[in-house]
């Protein structure tokens, strides 16, 4: 082969390396950019955007909800299930700020997700009803689905104009979180994702 | 450069490539799914959020199922699979798709390939640009064009037409200008060797990239119907639920599976059922009760039920069935057993009869079909 063939080859194979190089390169900035973010996200994609209409059947009574009469109304809508531990942990919480902010027209709903409704009714009866509260039964799962659920508890605050504007992920253990993001929600001020704990998922 | 870097760098990028294609090939081609195609594939390709990073499809989970049916209503509602997506998307973020979608770095990521190949082309087109660029007739015409020149140099200069120093001079640049020519022309005339050497390097990068394909193609054939239960990752059982061979495992053998595994509801549930079908309820209860310990299951309360019946208790054991029937409302053999109960165990014909028409609305085997009947109407006649 001639010197310049030489030369020929070399630039060939400097080529090719080169483009696997970039491959390698960018690869690998994808990946570690998928690295470097939470796979476990619990901030809500939700945030900012308004509440889908729903209907959802009563767990203690016949009939439906529908979202329609909760407009208007603070909504902190709290996902539960019998099975799941934290939503055990949380309960007075969610009950007592229930009471404490029935005045300001703050509203809670309480979805029962992926569990029986007769064993949600003997989680009541152990632990006892909020007043005022309301307690809803996610039949199929969607309403969970249309939140964007990850697993229990998981809970949304909803303000006057019918926006999601916080969620709180995992058991409330410490009822001043709750309370300050309502206050944070009466005052108009942002909430985001707060992340209390895990969720659980049966 | 490393000599066996340069050797493997274009084999090895050309592997690669024929890989992505093989992916694409094996991804693609379906010819007019049906509805179920769509869900399932659909469910496939979405990571169930609930789950544990397993897809929809796979997951035996109560909300795997419930999201599935959601997915049934959308496609069935004329939703398109991109609107099914994005539904998901909107609430779970781009992390629920399984697949990388075209987009950010997903984009990229399917990029990545084209680009490399684009730059192979130009790299292997500007190499030929440069091999022809002194055409072989023009290089035999400008050498003969020096020659003559110093030629007419030596006649000049003996008919001491030049000086001595002149001529040097000129002869030094003439024969400079024809080594010049020369080397060029060798460039020129070595065009057409490499060219032959090109062909071969053509259908070897052919090969391979076809090769490359083919052995993808065969390995995602291979992998993509394991069952997801499999371990073939040397893992866990995950989500074993889903259908396994179990004919060939002795009862011994799965107990001690089910011991090793004890979250694994399907194994206990096909341990219990096999107890239970052979009439050993002493080994079945607690294995059903295991279940329900893990989750709320239809066959394993309507099991626990009928056992209950059995063991004179038709009023919890009419609760667990009926239990059952909350949780899974299309489950034939839990409408059998309540009928029974109410029938038999608890005197009710009138309530007796609406889960045994009920169950008659099931394709049933004939003899089940009946039974079903002939108790039906014991249940008419009693009212």
């Amino acid at each position: 082969m001639t010197v310049a063939g030489r030369t020929r080859g070399r630039t060939l194979g400097f080529w090719s390396l080169a483009s696997a190089c970039a491959a390698v390169v960018v690869l690998g900035v994808v990946l570690s950019d998928r690295f470097g973010t939470d796979p476990d996200l619990t901030a809500s994609p939700l945030i900012g955007l308004p509440v889908a209409e729903f209907s959802a059947p009563y767990l203690e009574f016949e009939g439906e909800l529908s979202s329609d009469e909760l407009d208007g109304s603070i909504v902190v809508i709290n996902f539960w299930a019998s099975w799941c531990i934290g939503c055990r942990v949380e309960h007075p919480a969610l009950t007592d700020a229930a009471a404490q902010y029935a005045e300001f027209d703050v509203r809670f709903l309480g979805i029962l997700h992926q569990d029986n409704p007769s064993n949600g009714l003997d989680f009541l009866d152990e632990l006892g009803r909020g007043d005022p509260y309301t307690y809803v039964v996610d039949a199929g799962s969607r309403l969970g689905l249309e939140f964007g659920v990850l697993g229990l508890p998981e809970t949304f605050l909803v303000d006057r104009d019918g926006t999601i504007v916080g969620k709180i992920s995992g058991p409330i253990s410490n009822p001043q979180v709750l309370v300050n993001a309502i206050d944070d929600l009466i005052l108009g001020r942002e909430i985001g994702t707060i992340k209390v704990g895990e969720v659980e998922n049966r | 450069m490393i000599p066996a870097l340069r050797r493997w760098a274009a084999p090895v990028a050309l592997v690669i490539l024929g890989s992505v294609i093989g992916i694409g090939l094996a991804s693609g081609g379906e010819v007019e799914p049906t509805v179920e195609d769509r869900v399932d594939q659909i469910a496939a390709n979405l990571r169930c959020p609930f789950c544990g990073g397993v897809s929809i499809a796979e997951s035996t989970s109560s909300i795997a199922r419930d999201l599935r049916g959601f997915i049934t209503e959308q496609v069935g509602a004329g939703a398109t699979d991109q609107e099914v997506y994005d539904y998901f998307v909107a609430r779970y973020t781009e992390r629920v798709l399984l697949r990388p979608v075209w987009s950010g770095w997903g984009l990229v990521l399917w990029a990545v390939p084209f680009v490399a190949v684009a730059v192979g082309v130009i790299a292997i087109r500007s190499r030929r640009r440069g091999r022809v660029a002194v055409p072989a007739g023009d290089v035999v015409d400008q050498l003969d064009h020096v020659r003559r020149d110093l030629g007419e140099l030596e006649l000049q200069e003996a008919a001491g037409e030049l000086t001595p120093a002149v001529a040097g001079r000129l002869r030094a640049s003439y024969l400079e200008e024809e080594l010049a020519v020369a080397a060029a022309g060798a460039q020129g005339e070595t065009a057409d060797a490499p060219r032959k050497v090109d062909r071969k390097r053509l259908i070897g990068a052919g090969i391979l990239v076809v090769g490359g394909a083919a052995v993808t193609l065969a390995v995602i054939g291979a992998v993509a119907d394991r069952d997801p239960s499999g371990l073939i990752t040397g893992g866990v059982f995950q989500e074993a639920d889903d259908p396994v061979d179990l004919a060939t495992v002795t009862n011994e053998e799965l107990e001690q599976v089910v011991a090793e595994n004890p979250d694994v509801v399907g194994m206990r549930l096909a341990l219990a059922r096999r107890y239970f079908q052979a009439g050993d309820f002493t080994a079945a209860l607690p294995h059903f009760l295991g279940v329900l310990d893990r989750e709320l299951n239809a066959e394993a309360l309507a099991s626990v039920g009928w056992m209950t019946y059995l063991s004179d208790e038709p009023d919890i054991a009419e609760d667990y069935v009926e239990r059952s029937i909350e949780v899974e409302p299309d489950f034939p053999q839990a409408y059998w057993y309540l009928g029974n109960i109410r029938l038999l165990g608890l005197a009710d014909p009138g309530g007796a009869i609406d889960p045994l028409e009920r169950l008659l609305t099931y394709e049933l085997p004939d003899d089940v079909r009946t039974e079903a009947e002939e108790l039906l109407d014991v249940a008419e006649a009693e009212l």
